[in-house]
């Protein structure tokens, strides 16, 4: 069975209208948009924009109307996952220009996103003017143009545990530190994603937690420091926990000893678990191994 | 034996006795057999091994008395020995497990505080609500729990006690270890303290069983001192479970939410690359669209009247393409070319006939009993507005028929409807109002054919085929096209 759905009225030719691709604001800097991003979660606020050209004649001859007609393009968005939905800015189309271009933009805070957001540009007919032409759109709000950009928001990226939180409220963690690795290196078989294994930021400690949570380029090196120091504590916490040495590949998937695993094979692709071993027992040449390994401190 | 009768008896076995002032209980076992858990190995059957337990007993339900406040001694002083020979009864706060209950037990007293001590810890009351009673004072501290040697060679009875709060009444002597929810992170445990108010001490005291190592409440026979035994088991048991919570839950929920996704993606994409975490990844849009094009609506243009099979606009509940396309910016528009004919297209009146209908053969035995292929409607996307008879709005829709292989021909079904919200299509519409219907069906030559719902297109009639349906205004209009083959 074929099905055909047709709107009461003329649309215009959807090449009289262009829209660009959506762009990220974030610091006065423009990124673009594309089909995902996987840097998002509910903390972060999306401002985006976008350039709209239109074919004001072209788009008015398509839909027989007259140039009395009221027209807006508006911005908009929808979430999948909340099922809610918003707008941006939006204005009205001067309908005796031949083309007219416009910069749209919208704001809107990830507390009300969820699964993906369509980024919308929508041309609408606020009045219908003196058209008495057949087929004509008639009603306001009847909706003469749709453009969506879908973004996926989440899906199930690797994404490592952390937590800002006040060194001095946690008991015993110390007060002044950094950061911490929670984990328990002589129980491997415990999951990845359940809370075993997180990465503790303090949160009175300004310089850390700015750099983690803001990701400003001359913060890099700190973010680098934590990333090489959490690599450190898991390759010597497993190349110290017997069992794991002795079966390292007996670590089901989303155990912390199966990441591990995972990740010693992905970094020392050439060099055996017991190997590995040995080599951590002179961690003063294994360090460089690892950083080596690990790319660090290097231009990404 | 009594009085004077049973100090000489006591004096002439060997007993102790007791000067002017001391008062007290001595036990005697004869010809003891030390068995410990049934096994009765060499090692655990030695009186030596025996008395070392003792020690840890006596730890288990003692060590309160050990304890001193201020410049006050220990109000109890004990001494272990065999054959002559000292048995070590280690201090509680020297023990690896007892440590952490002599430090709640400071708290509750507010005597010997270590404010250095980077643990957590509370002291809280319980109370009992309905009827208002304060039960007793709960002090938890946390302490590091370490693998060393719990009783040494002696299978201590502390080896699990981690989590767990030391039941006590007014005399301080350990009723029993409440257990509650160990601590997520197993290299910390926390230790508890629980004394019961002097004004329901009695109460409890009665909930003992004759061992006096438990609270029962089935025991007592007062409703109200019911409640008090229950109340304050489940307040102090509710009160070390929040305590066993991870450090997490001390955030402060009011502060703001710190954006931590960028950073918490580098490093799972560095460290954990095989985990799975709530970031969007380009396998996750692989898997949605398996075609591998993410924004499936780009492949489709207006303009490009490709056959279909369903014409449904992807993105877009009313019909409207949604249009995805990504361009850098939005270059300006060329000079637009208007189409050459911008008047409504208009059908004049003209020789309409009946459809034609399918007509089986009409001797039986002439068909031919062979099965045949379904037939394949395929839809174009030109549908177009027009005016048929000069003035009648339709909507005109093309469509191709392949028919299926062994067939005469083919019945063609279209259904048009009003769309509703969830573009679900409206099957029952209300009563007085003007429904979409088909108007006409128009021929590859050009023949029309009067509106009915289905046509019967022979399988030498190749070529595209249009239907006209009325264009109602202020409706979404839905048309479902199917096939039908028939044999011959």
């Amino acid at each position: 069975m074929a099905r055909v759905q047709k709107l009461p009225y003329l649309l215009p030719h959807p090449d009289r209208v262009r829209v660009a691709n959506w762009q990220l604001v974030k610091d006065n800097q423009f990124q673009p948009i594309g089909s995902l991003l996987p840097e998002w979660d509910p903390a972060i606020t999306i401002r985006a924009v976008t350039d709209v050209s239109i074919d004001v004649a072209g788009l008015l001859q398509d839909c027989r109307l007259n140039s009395d007609v009221q027209i807006i393009v508006a911005a908009g968005w929808y979430s999948t996952g909340t099922v809610l939905t918003g707008k941006g800015s939006s204005v009205l189309i001067n309908a005796d220009k031949e083309i007219e271009t416009f910069q749209l933009s919208l704001e809107v805070s990830g507390l009300f996103l969820a699964g993906s957001i369509d980024l919308r540009v929508q041309i609408v007919m606020t009045d219908r003017g003196s058209t008495e032409q057949p087929f004509s759109p008639k009603l306001k709000g009847s909706i003469l143009y749709n453009h969506v950009q879908n973004v996926l928001l989440e899906g199930d990226g690797a994404r490592f545990p952390i937590e800002v939180l006040d060194f001095s409220s946690a008991g015993y963690f110390p007060a002044d530190a950094a950061w911490l690795l929670f984990w328990q290196p002589d129980d491997l078989h415990q999951t990845v994603l359940g809370g075993e294994i997180r990465l503790y930021i303090n949160a009175k400690h300004e310089r850390v937690r700015r750099a983690v949570s803001e990701n400003r380029p001359e913060d890099a090196d700190i973010r680098e420091a934590i990333r090489l120091d959490i690599a450190r504590n898991l390759i010597y916490g497993a190349l110290t926990n017997p069992e794991f040495t002795a079966n390292p590949n007996a670590y089901p998937d989303g155990t912390i000893g199966g990441a591990v695993y995972f990740m010693l094979r992905t970094y020392f692709p050439d060099i055996q678990v017991a190997q590995l071993r040995s080599m951590a027992r002179r961690p003063h040449i294994f360090d460089a191994s690892i950083q080596a390994r690990f790319n660090a401190y290097r231009e990404s | 034996l009594l009085n004077e009768d049973a100090d000489r008896a006591a004096q002439n076995i060997g007993l102790p006795g007791f000067s002017e002032e001391e008062r007290g209980t001595t036990i005697l076992v004869l010809q003891p057999h030390f068995v410990q858990n049934g096994s009765e190995t060499s090692a655990t059957s030695s009186p030596l091994y025996s008395m070392r337990l003792i020690s840890e007993y006596l730890l288990w339900y003692f060590w309160p008395k050990m304890l001193a406040y201020g410049s006050s001694g220990p109000s109890m002083v004990f001494n272990v020995s065999w054959n002559g020979e000292q048995i070590s009864v280690p201090h509680p706060t020297e023990h690896p497990r007892l440590k952490g209950f002599a430090e709640a037990m400071y708290r509750l007293k507010g005597s010997n505080l270590n404010v250095a001590s980077p643990f957590r810890h509370t002291t809280v009351d319980i109370e009992s609500q309905r009827p208002a009673k304060h039960l007793g004072r709960l002090a938890l501290q946390q302490f590091p729990v370490t693998q060393s040697d719990v009783g040494g060679e002696v299978a201590s009875p502390f080896e699990h006690v981690t989590h767990h709060t030391a039941l006590m009444r007014t005399p301080e002597l350990v009723v029993k270890y409440l257990g509650a929810t160990p601590s997520p992170n197993a290299r910390f445990g926390y230790a508890g303290v629980f004394i019961t108010d002097s004004e329901v001490d009695e109460v409890f005291a009665d909930a003992e069983p004759p061992t006096h190592d438990d609270w029962v409440s089935d025991s007592l026979t007062d409703p109200w001192h019911k409640r008090y035994v229950n109340v304050g088991l489940r307040r102090i048991t509710e009160e070390m479970d929040a305590f066993a919570k991870p450090p997490a839950i001390t955030s402060d929920p009011t502060s703001s939410v710190t954006p931590l996704a960028a950073f918490a993606t580098g490093l799972g994409s560095s460290l954990l690359p095989a985990e799975y975490g709530t970031a969007a990844s380009l396998q996750v849009v692989k898997d949605r669209f398996p075609t591998g094009n993410p924004e499936p609506s780009r492949q489709r243009s207006e303009d490009n009247a490709q056959d279909t099979e369903i014409h449904s606009p992807a993105g877009s509940s009313n019909g409207i393409r949604a249009s995805n396309r990504e361009e850098n910016d939005a270059t300006p528009l060329p000079p637009h070319t208007y189409g050459s004919d911008s008047r409504i297209p208009t059908i004049p009146i003209t020789e309409v006939h009946s459809p034609p209908t399918f007509k089986p053969p009409q001797q039986a035995e002439s068909r031919t009993n062979k099965p045949v292929g379904r037939p394949r409607l395929t839809v174009r996307s030109s549908e177009e507005f027009l005016l048929l008879d000069g003035d009648m709005p339709a909507l005109r829709v093309d469509f191709v028929v392949t028919h299926g292989s062994g067939s005469v021909g083919t019945i063609v079904y279209a259904a048009p409807h009003a769309v509703l919200d969830g573009n679900q299509l409206e099957l029952e519409p209300p009563s007085n109002v003007s429904t979409p219907e088909v108007l006409r069906w128009i021929s590859p030559t050009g023949e029309q054919y009067a509106g009915s719902d289905e046509i019967y297109i022979e399988s030498s009639r190749l070529g595209v085929w249009s239907v006209l349906v009325t264009a109602l205004p202020d409706i979404v209009l839905g048309i479902e096209l199917s096939a039908e083959a028939k044999a011959g």
